[in-house]
């Protein structure tokens, strides 16, 4: 299947792009989130407001525990908002939209253990009315685009945890989502791998046109991935700082690294961060 | 200033209404949690009086039956009986743990004991207690004394088991440092080994003392021991139905009133410990808890031996990964299999049952108490009986009531079960009948049962079902519940259809909690399946049984000891072998988790 294919097969022709700029892909407005009520209540976003323009590559970044999880299930639907709203073409988000995949922090317990790598990835298809041929298609397709084709009929607690995180980033992939979130993917993976899943996103996003929201605490990956980043700061979250990350469409490990560019940006972010934690 | 002053009054009008909202949906849940449990009582007892006034005229009416509930709540009788009963099983009980405790701290200080004694317990866990009791009735009549037989039966092996594990749980650094510390035997014994293992060991001494009045209620309904056992037997005989359901309603209330009495016991003896402490969330009397704490008298017939009783893995595995200089214990277990001592334990284990055998064969060869027959006798009458004489008249009946009604309870159970805890309304409304209905100890269906469908299958397998059907309900709704938050937000993520959701998520999350209940169900419904046969028919194995008591056909009744015994052990085999399949998985997920 070439490029053109997959992407029209994502339903979103890439001239239909500019159309959308007026409205944005997804859109975050004044959104606050407080788990519990009352004065047990515990408030961990307030008025938070952020854009993502179709075939953006977003990546939300903030030191741990300040509420990235949360938002992320705020914009997947998974969670009701206290206040404020977030949007998908204009349009409030109550359930979880179709057209997104949610690829979670907690890869040990995202996969169902009694399902084997093949069914797990396999689940999420089965509501889509796909042929056969064409769900076994899309689950080879996406289990060697994360160098796992070996493991279909395996368990996932026999496989290591970097490689349950890569079968649950293979289900994410082969649901083809036009919107692609990502609760910390790579955290516990070594950086070989790291690298290569890096890369593999990047290919793939601009293969395929995805949408991408993704949250790091890892400020380098944020910078090397990202086409903007938002940066999240203190409790209740809010935003920080919003910075454009203009390192061109193709990126390369070594070199894109070594840039002035890279370093001066994450000089910058790293010192909001840092900022955005003692405040 | 100025945008500060924005912001305020912004989130103040963004908030106001949402949490006024909120706070009605919390009034409402409140109200809610206070009505449903009234109203599902209400609904029961309204639909009971309907149908005893309407289409089941056998049913006695709930109003004549609450008016003969009170007033034999005024009988002398009905208090003798009580004591009767309660002061059997405490006797029982206490004599039993003392004996099992003794034993259990032996076995677990004694790597020979422990190996020499392990394949009489597994053999011994699935015959349950009425198994034997024909043959105590024949040697100690319809008295206090059988019934104490019986509890001993029964409590001794699970105390002693639950102890020993107990006792094998202890951290091995801590024996250690009582080693350098030259503490001697009986001073190691108090200040380490019987604290560590007094979880285990309150454990089952709480399904003990449950047990303890399920075995007196089976020795008093079927063996005709004094108390309300016998009081419902001998209305049923009568043919006053409403009296004998005031006395199920008693047994069931007092059911109830022990299991809370022994949570909040022991709640205040083992507030102390870890594994108690972060496991309990004190103040919250729900389901989850009492479920995680089992309706200790099912839980036994489950594992009589209590090795397999969850709460008892749940704690050991808690202290294991609390523990962490664990690897002393590692390299001792390492030597002890691979060295000589590791090969003399295996004969052991393997050698005593033999031995056993050999000598109860040579030791018996000459008997001539009718009591005590002869091996090769019992054999003899064993191959006539059940394989030839009685195979179709009597085995096949009996066993396809059992299977039928085990089944059924499985299905039904697991069934109602997913349908309670996808319905929190449903749940909140059911709660109280429920844990009054597994109250009931599980024999005392069956006389109610007869007043209102007489003697035939039917009457059996309905007997198994009422029984059987709440511990698989009641694991299905925990197993359901218990399901990790993330796999059910993956589901919604991906939008998978609530059905696909419920049969491919939250049926296989729950598996491993249902087949602890299924075990339980297991066990139930061959209990019930003799107690109904023994109670009075003219065909069925305990019918055959019971004949045989009465005719003093000793050889013969020990042949159906003997084959009551192994229809317990093979369909208790059949039951690990199937949930090691079907649950391969999630050994396999426990053992992975384990090796980290
Ligand atoms: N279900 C919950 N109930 C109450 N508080 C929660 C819940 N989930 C997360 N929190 C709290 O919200 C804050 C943000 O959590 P999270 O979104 O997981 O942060 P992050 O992903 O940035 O590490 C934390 O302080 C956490 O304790
Ligand atoms: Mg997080």
């Amino acid at each position: 299947m070439t490029n053109e294919n997959l992407a029209t097969l994502h339903g979103r022709p890439a001239a239909a792009q500019g159309q959308t700029a007026a409205i944005p892909r997804l859109a975050v407005r004044d959104l606050s989130k407080s788990y519990g009520t009352g004065p047990a209540g515990k408030e961990v976003i307030r008025e938070l407001n952020f854009e993502v323009a179709a075939g953006e590559f977003v990546c939300i970044v903030g030191p741990s525990g300040v509420g990235k999880t949360t938002l992320l299930k705020c914009l997947s639907g998974l969670l009701p908002v206290t206040s404020g709203e977030a949007l998908i073409d204009g349009v409030r988000i109550c359930e979880p939209p179709k057209e997104m995949a949610l690829v979670f922090q907690d890869y040990t317990r995202s996969l169902m253990p009694w399902l084997t790598v093949e069914k797990n990835v396999l689940l999420p298809l089965r509501e889509t009315g796909l042929r056969r041929s064409e769900m076994k298609h899309r689950l080879q397709e996406s289990l060697a685009q994360v160098g796992l084709s070996d493991v279909l009929h395996k368990y996932p607690w026999q496989l290591s945890g970097g490689m349950q995180q890569r079968v649950a980033i293979a289900r994410a992939l082969a649901y083809r989502p036009e919107i692609l979130l990502m609760d910390e993917p790579f955290a516990s993976l070594d950086a070989q791998t790291r690298f290569d899943l890096e890369d593999l996103l990047l290919t793939l996003r601009r293969e395929l046109n995805i949408t991408v929201v993704f949250v790091t605490h890892d400020i380098d990956e944020s910078v090397y991935l990202s086409d903007r980043i938002v940066v999240l700061g203190s409790a209740p979250c809010r935003t920080r700082e919003i910075v454009d990350v203009p390192l061109g469409s193709t990126r390369n490990q070594i070199e894109t690294r070594s840039r002035a560019e890279f370093s001066e940006l994450r000089t910058h972010i790293l010192t909001s961060v840092k900022a955005g934690a003692l405040n | 200033m100025a945008s500060l002053f924005v912001e305020q009054r912004d989130g103040r009008q963004a908030l106001a209404p949402s949490r006024r909202a909120r706070e009605r949906r919390g009034v409402w849940k409140r109200a809610r949690r206070a009505v449903l449990p009234v109203l599902g009582v209400a609904l029961l007892l309204a639909a009971w009086q309907w149908a005893a006034a309407g289409p089941v005229p056998v049913l006695p009416l709930a109003s004549d039956t609450a008016l003969t509930f009170l007033g034999m709540l005024a009988t002398a009788e009905f208090w003798t009986a009580t004591w009767d009963t309660l002061g059997t099983a405490m006797l029982g009980f206490a004599v039993a743990s003392a004996i099992g405790i003794a034993l259990g701290l032996f076995a677990g200080l004694n790597a020979y004991v422990f190996r020499a004694s392990k394949v009489a317990i597994e053999v011994a866990k699935p015959i349950p207690a009425i198994v034997i009791l024909p043959l105590m009735v024949l040697q100690l009549g319809a008295s206090q004394s059988m019934v104490l037989a019986l509890i001993m039966w029964a409590l001794i092996p699970l105390l002693a088991v639950t102890t020993a594990a107990g006792v094998g749980d202890v951290d091995p650094l801590l024996l250690e440092t009582a080693g350098s510390y030259r503490l001697r035997h009986v001073a190691k014994l108090r200040s380490v080994v019987l604290p560590s293992a007094l979880p285990f060991i309150a454990t089952g001494l709480r399904i003990g003392a449950s047990l303890a009045i399920v075995i007196a209620v089976v020795g008093e309904i079927v063996g005709g021991a004094p108390g309300l056992g016998r009081q419902l037997e001998v209305y049923r005989q009568a043919g006053l139905p409403q009296t004998v359901f005031a006395y199920v309603i008693a047994l069931g209330l007092l059911g109830v009133a022990i299991y809370y009495l022994l949570l909040a016991l022991e709640r205040r003896v083992l507030r102390w410990h870890e594994s108690y402490r972060s496991s309990v969330k004190t103040g919250a009397l729900g389901r989850r808890l009492s479920a995680a704490w089992a309706g200790a008298a099912d839980r036994f017939w489950a594992s009589r031996a209590g090795i397999h009783v969850e709460d008892i893995g749940v704690a050991a595995a808690k202290r294991r990964t609390a523990r962490t200089a664990n690897a002393p214990r590692k390299v001792r277990q390492v030597r002890s299999s691979s060295s000589g001592r590791g090969l003399v334990l295996q004969l052991v284990q393997v050698g005593v049952p033999i031995v056993l055998l050999v000598w109860w064969w040579f030791a018996s060869s000459t008997s001539t108490s009718p009591f005590y027959p002869s091996l090769s006798t019992i054999l003899e009458h064993f191959r006539e009986m059940w394989i030839f004489d009685h195979f179709a008249s009597d085995v096949v009946p009996s066993l396809s009531n059992f299977i039928g009604g085990f089944v059924l309870s499985v299905v039904l159970g697991i069934t109602l079960g997913l349908v309670v805890a996808r319905l929190h309304w449903l749940d909140q409304m059911l709660d109280p009948l429920i844990t009054f209905f597994r109250s009931i100890p599980a024999v005392a269906f069956i006389p109610l049962l007869i007043t209102l469908v007489g003697f035939g299958p039917s009457m059996r397998v309905a007997s198994i079902v009422l029984a059987a059907i709440f511990p698989v309900l009641i694991a299905t709704v925990d197993g359901v519940r218990s399901i990790d938050g993330t796999l059910g937000e993956v589901a919604r993520s991906y939008r998978v259809s609530s059905i696909r959701r419920l049969f491919s998520i939250y049926l296989p999350a729950a598996t491993p909690r249902i087949f602890s209940g299924i075990e339980i169900a297991l066990a139930i419904s061959l209990v019930v399946m003799i107690a109904s046969e023994l109670i009075g028919t003219s065909f069925g194995i305990g019918a055959q049984v019971a004949r045989a008591q009465t005719d003093l056909a000793f050889a013969d009744m020990w042949a159906g000891i003997l084959l009551l015994s192994l229809i317990g052990l093979a369909f208790s085999i059949v039951f690990t072998a199937s949930r090691r399949t079907i649950l391969s998985w999630y050994f396999g997920a426990r053992a992975a988790a384990r090796a980290q």
